[in-house]
């Protein structure tokens, strides 16, 4: 459930992304891995109205019997506002298909102005890369403290709060190699990428 | 007077009883039972080596310090949630520079449930008093010497060290599990805790007690019809059938087990 | 006798004594083995050169047929027949009743009563038997004696520790009665060596004396004393 992946989003992760230009976007809600599906139901829906925002809007992803579904299934945000789905511990792994008027997105291959968060739950080195290309790859330490230790314990306590950042830009990812606490999230935003993932290398068959 | 009587003193019946514990083999059982507050599924094995006879007349042979060697293994499944408190990561702030600020939300941590396996290998003594039991049954005459009453195992050394294998095993599944690090110290405690020295006797004790109450050391074993000579063509087998056995312990100027057996052409 | 050591008398020896294990088999044990060897193999106690020496038994796989007595002018030998009842045994000390002088039981030994019964096939005078109608020639007479013997037993070893057998020796023999005095000495000679070899086919293996119990590998015996025959050894 807390496997480094971004085709497959869990309660550990966060997809973000960025809409810019006014008008309707419908998406919809799969449980991964995403197969190739033609796009007929698009159920949930995000009004962009053409005020200008810049703000966070957070939909919940739950399962509803056997569905998934999005909480709230419509939502109304400003041009320029990040989406922000993230899920509940119980839920499946998912990902997120629609298309606006820009045209259509998918958080299991990352593009411009998106976001994937992960938080390491086990220490170790994670050398991720995008599954599709290997056009992009960096590193993760996870490390440990000793929960016993009280001084270390407040020290963690206080890092777990603190987020780190990897921003990736066509081949390059800035800083390629990381290095966190168990507990602790990293931040992977797309600024420019024509569609990848971040995807431990060790789940990529050679 | 019997047709036969067959006499062993003690230091006979001492090899007579480790040949008939090498007999005995390993035994084995299975099935489950509380340890603690959990439910456990539990197999195990025992030999017997070992001890010394005393015969006591009229009828007991008591066998002192008779070692019984055993390992047991068992798995106890739980949900960690109950043992540990609801753990959650702090909502997450960073200024993402094509963006701008973004939080991710607090992430409360769902602890599976967990399987812990266990096993751990020992011996315990023990002393007994054994009465001599013989038996007709399908055709064949047994003597046994069948224990008599339930001796005490001290387990107290074996639970301490089966709590420390307990809260290994339980490390050892935990780890791996995510985000568990900051609490898997509490985790293990919780679970050694929760279960106890006595739980740990709760479980051992049902265990093995019966291994050992369940004894029956066979020192005489013949079919009824009895061979006395093997056929050799032209010429039958030779037989006679045994028609009585007694056994009992006889003190003179030494202790014996005697057989007095009788038989007829 | 010191009071102290007349009070150790009155404690009674153990049946292993020295050993480990003791096996003791009554007289009355005995003589239920020797009936059910001689009962399952009784060619062992009945021996003929033909089968015109007429039964009982009536089964010619109840005898041990041997060749008959080779001499000049018997066409054919002189045919013979020597059966002996199952014997009894008594174990020192004696239990029966007395034996006939000069036989005396001594301590360790055994004795025996059983009967012989002598067959002679009697045929016609030379020259006037039939080869191809023996039965019209020939006339089985019969003598049954009474005889008691003493005798003593052996162990027999094998390699294998524990594996062995007991054997029964008869060293003299007692016909009372027969006349003259040289007829009956040669008699009790022939039929002692006949009932020696008759009783040396019974080899008795040691679990047998014991009923099976405690697989022992002998180390004393085996010992014919009080009724019993005793063999001593330790566990295996």
């Amino acid at each position: 459930m807390s496997t480094l992946d971004s085709r497959s989003l869990t309660y550990v992760n966060t997809f973000g992304r960025r809409f810019g230009e006014p008008g309707q976007v419908r998406y919809r809600l799969v449980t991964a891995p995403v197969t190739c599906q033609p796009a007929h139901d698009l159920p949930f829906t995000i009004e962009v109205a053409r005020e200008e925002g810049g703000e966070q809007q957070d939909v919940t992803v739950h399962l509803k019997g056997d569905a998934l579904v999005a909480e709230p299934p419509q939502l109304s945000i400003a041009a320029g506002d990040l989406v922000l789905w993230h899920s509940l511990a119980s839920t499946p792994g998912y990902a997120v298909q629609g298309e606006s008027e820009k045209g259509q997105f998918d958080s299991s291959s990352l593009t411009s102005e998106t976001l994937y968060t992960h938080a390491f739950g086990v220490p170790g080195a994670y050398e991720w890369t995008d599954a599709v290309n290997r056009s992009v790859s960096g590193v993760v330490n996870v490390g440990s403290l000793d929960s016993g230790d009280p001084k270390q314990c407040r020290e963690w306590m206080e890092a777990l709060a603190r987020g780190t950042l990897v921003v990736i830009e066509g081949d390059r990812a800035d800083p390629s190699e990381v290095s966190v606490l168990a507990g602790q999230t990293v931040f992977f935003a797309v600024s420019a990428a024509e569609g990848i993932t971040i995807t431990d290398a060790r789940l990529i068959e050679a | 007077m019997p047709d036969v009587i067959a006499a062993i003193d003690e230091g006979g019946a001492n090899d007579l009883v480790q040949d008939a514990e090498a007999a005995l083999g390993t035994l084995s059982d299975s099935g489950s039972g509380s340890l603690g507050p959990f439910t456990a599924s539990w197999s195990a094995s025992a030999t017997f080596s070992g001890g010394s006879a005393d015969l006591i007349a009229p009828n007991t042979i008591r066998l002192a310090d008779v070692r019984m060697d055993y390992t047991v293994s068992f798995t106890f499944s739980f949900d960690l949630s109950s043992i540990i408190p609801d753990f959650c990561l702090p909502q997450v702030c960073v200024n993402v520079p094509f963006i701008g600020r973004v939080c991710t939300p607090r992430i409360c941590i769902d602890w599976p449930t967990v399987t812990i396996p266990v096993s751990h290998s020992s011996f315990v003594k023990f002393t007994a008093d054994f009465n001599p039991s013989v038996t007709l049954v399908g055709g064949v005459w047994k003597v046994d010497l069948v224990i008599a009453g339930v001796p005490s195992l001290q387990l107290g050394p074996a639970a301490a060290a089966i709590i420390v294998a307990i809260g290994a095993a339980a490390a050892l599944v935990l780890l791996p599990i995510p985000f568990i690090g900051p609490v898997l110290a509490i985790a293990v405690a919780a679970i050694t805790a929760a279960i106890g020295v006595a739980g740990v006797l709760g479980l051992l004790g049902p265990i093995l007690s019966p291994f050992v109450t369940g004894l029956r050391f066979t020192v005489y074993e013949q079919p009824q019809v009895f061979e006395i000579l093997p056929a050799a063509p032209p010429d039958a087998a030779v037989n006679v059938t045994l028609t009585a056995i007694t056994a009992a312990v006889v003190s003179t100027d030494e202790d014996e087990l005697v057989l007095n057996v009788d038989f007829s052409p | 006798m010191p009071c102290e050591r007349y009070l150790a008398t009155l404690v009674m020896m153990s049946l292993t004594e020295t050993e480990e294990v003791h096996a003791g088999l009554n007289e009355s044990g005995a003589n239920d083995l020797l009936t059910a060897v001689f009962t399952a193999r009784p060619r062992l106690l009945n021996y003929r050169s033909s089968p015109l020496i007429p039964g009982p038994p009536a089964s010619p796989a109840a005898w041990t047929t041997m060749p008959a007595i080779a001499f000049p002018g018997v066409p054919g030998g002189v045919g013979w027949g020597v059966q002996f009842s199952i014997p009894i045994i008594d174990f020192h000390p004696d239990s029966s009743g007395g034996l006939p002088p000069p036989l005396v039981l001594g301590v360790g030994r055994f004795s025996l009563r059983t009967t012989v019964t002598l067959t002679l096939l009697c045929g016609t005078r030379r020259g006037e038997h039939d080869p191809d109608n023996p039965q019209a020639a020939v006339m089985p007479l019969r003598a049954k004696l009474e005889l008691v013997g003493i005798g003593h037993t052996n162990a027999v070893y094998f390699g294998t520790p524990g594996q062995g057998e007991v054997t029964f020796d008869v060293d003299a023999i007692e016909i009372v009665d027969i006349k003259p005095d040289e007829l009956e000495t040669l008699l009790e000679c022939l039929i002692r060596m006949l009932l020696d070899a008759a009783l040396g086919t019974v080899r008795l293996p040691f679990q047998a004396v014991s009923a099976g119990a405690f697989a022992f590998a002998l180390v004393r015996g085996p010992e014919v004393e009080n009724d019993q025959l005793k063999l001593y050894g330790n566990v295996l």
